[in-house]
């Protein structure tokens, strides 16, 4: 169980229900609170805060109808699915935040090999045509329900042997760091909506042609060259937050 | 009909003079977005080309991203806004868009929205219903939920301002400290068709924000659509410590 610093305000005009479920939902927007994290017990946040059992109760039921928390056995989970700092803007070891937020993360290798630049790939990319590059597929999986797919192609020639290394749980950039002194120093990525084409379907175990987001990857190393082009197909229960704290607002929100 | 010229004795190309001359047509505006181009079939019998060089040129087009075919339907002239920019950008488009208010009216219960607002049936609330237009084209279509209870006579408030931040934080003094958003990947139903011009099971973003003030109640929550074919986000991370 996270531990919940809840503080109730007696003056205030809402009731003691919405202050509670109000301070847990906000904690789950903000991902303080995250998905499979347990929620305290309705005999533990009575006795922190002494406040009616039924009116934590009401809290709690209040984020299950909207479908924000489950009770499974006489425990109060997060299931608040978005994971999505991991892909969109910031660099965070997919694996070490899934377990962190409670799910049971696997990772599965579809596919490794040395594949040449073809003429799309080099127009996507910028690489060049044939040049040799490691490819890598991969299958997320968490709680064993598929959560995205992800393709990276990174150059031979710049990463010498990478189609040997054993790169199980291991971070790309940092490896690339320690065995070969390159820095990733720039990642852009573009987020995009397609329809699901008949393997994705599959893989992700999904109906056909359901609209997903798909994500592309250009990374850049510490001399502006192209180090990384991914792919990533993004399972439909897969949500991207974006949080406008107080100093975003005036600028961002009109 | 297109200007179109095709000198069959030069050595350029012949799909690639086909291309150039659609290509100026687009950028002259004398075709304009979603008007629709000669079939192959057309463009055959008039100029007599082969039916490959037609096809070569559109595929050109379409690379490009100047027009889009729709199977059963022909190819269309895409020149229509395509906004690249962050997802935080969703509420005004780099102050590139325009507000138009389609409806302002009330609701009683929206099963997606009430149970989020901690509203119960029957506790009212206004819907108002607007799109956001960059260059005259839709880019989001958005409705706002906005209680009753916090935003009294807000009817009569709402067509004085273009800008619903300061409505909420000088008319009514909330201080706003944090509004959350997720995304998820769909399809556009007959509404959002409509109003966004699309087409139906067209794929659109949906997001939905909570408009959170200091007192942590939210206060708002407003639905978004966007057209995913006209809008792409981008994250540009650098100098991140990993």
């Amino acid at each position: 169980m996270k531990n919940i610093k809840l503080v109730l305000d007696k003056r205030s005009t809402a009731s003691i229900v919405d202050q509670i479920k109000d301070y847990i939902y906000v904690g789950i927007m903000k991902l303080k609170i995250q998905n499979g994290d347990r929620l305290p017990s309705i005999d533990e946040l009575y006795e922190e805060l002494s406040v009616p059992k039924t009116a934590i109760r009401s809290a709690y039921q209040k984020l299950i109808d909207i479908a924000l928390v489950v009770k499974i056995n006489n425990h109060y989970e997060v299931t608040y699915n978005a994971n999505p700092n991991v892909f969109h803007n910031k660099l965070i070891l997919v694996n070490e935040t899934l377990k962190s937020s409670g799910e049971t993360p696997e990772i599965t290798l579809l596919e490794k090999k040395i594949v040449k630049t073809s003429p799309t790939l080099a127009k996507l990319t910028g690489l060049k045509i044939d040049q040799e590059l490691v490819y890598f597929s991969r299958l997320y999986k968490s709680n064993n329900q598929p959560l995205f797919i992800a393709s990276m192609y990174f150059p031979l020639d710049i990463f010498p042997n990478l189609d040997q290394a054993d790169m199980t749980g291991k971070l790309f950039y940092s490896f690339f760091r320690k065995e070969y002194e390159i820095i990733m120093s720039k990642s852009v990525r573009k987020l995009k909506i397609i329809f699901s084409n008949d393997e994705i379907s599959s893989l992700l175990n999904i109906s056909k042609e359901m609209p997903i987001h798909y994500e592309t990857t250009h990374a850049y190393d510490q001399y502006g060259r192209l180090i990384e082009y991914g792919e990533l197909w993004c399972a439909p229960r897969h949500r991207i937050p974006s949080i406008l704290e107080k100093e975003d607002v005036n600028q961002y929100f009109k | 009909m297109i200007p179109i010229y095709i000198d069959k004795f030069s050595k350029i190309p012949i799909y690639k003079q086909l291309t150039k001359a659609i290509e100026n047509a687009i950028y002259l505006r004398e075709l304009r977005h979603l008007d629709k181009l000669p079939t192959e079939k057309d463009l055959c019998d008039l100029f007599g080309l082969s039916r490959s060089v037609i096809r070569k040129a559109y595929e050109e087009l379409t690379k490009k991203g100047l027009v889009i075919s729709k199977q059963g339907y022909g190819t269309f002239v895409n020149r229509r806004y395509h906004f690249t920019g962050t997802v935080k950008d969703i509420f005004s488009f780099g102050n590139q868009a325009k507000k138009e208010i389609a409806v302002v009216g009330s609701v009683d219960y929206r099963n997606q929205v009430y149970p989020i607002l901690g509203l119960h049936q029957g506790e009212k609330s206004y819907d108002i219903s607007y799109r956001l237009l960059i260059d005259g084209h839709p880019i989001s279509l958005q409705r706002a939920y906005f209680p009753f209870k916090y935003f009294p006579g807000l009817e009569k408030k709402v067509h004085q301002t273009e800008n619903f931040f300061s409505l909420i934080s000088n008319e009514y003094n909330y201080q706003i400290s944090g509004i959350y958003t997720d995304i998820i990947a769909s399809e556009s139903g007959n509404v959002e068709a409509l109003l966004l011009n699309i087409a139906v099971k067209d794929r659109i973003y949906f997001a939905t924000s909570r408009i959170v003030d200091h007192e942590n109640r939210i206060i708002a929550v407003i639905l978004h659509a966007l057209p995913g074919d006209y809008v792409t986000f981008e994250e540009v991370i650098e100098n991140e410590k990993y």
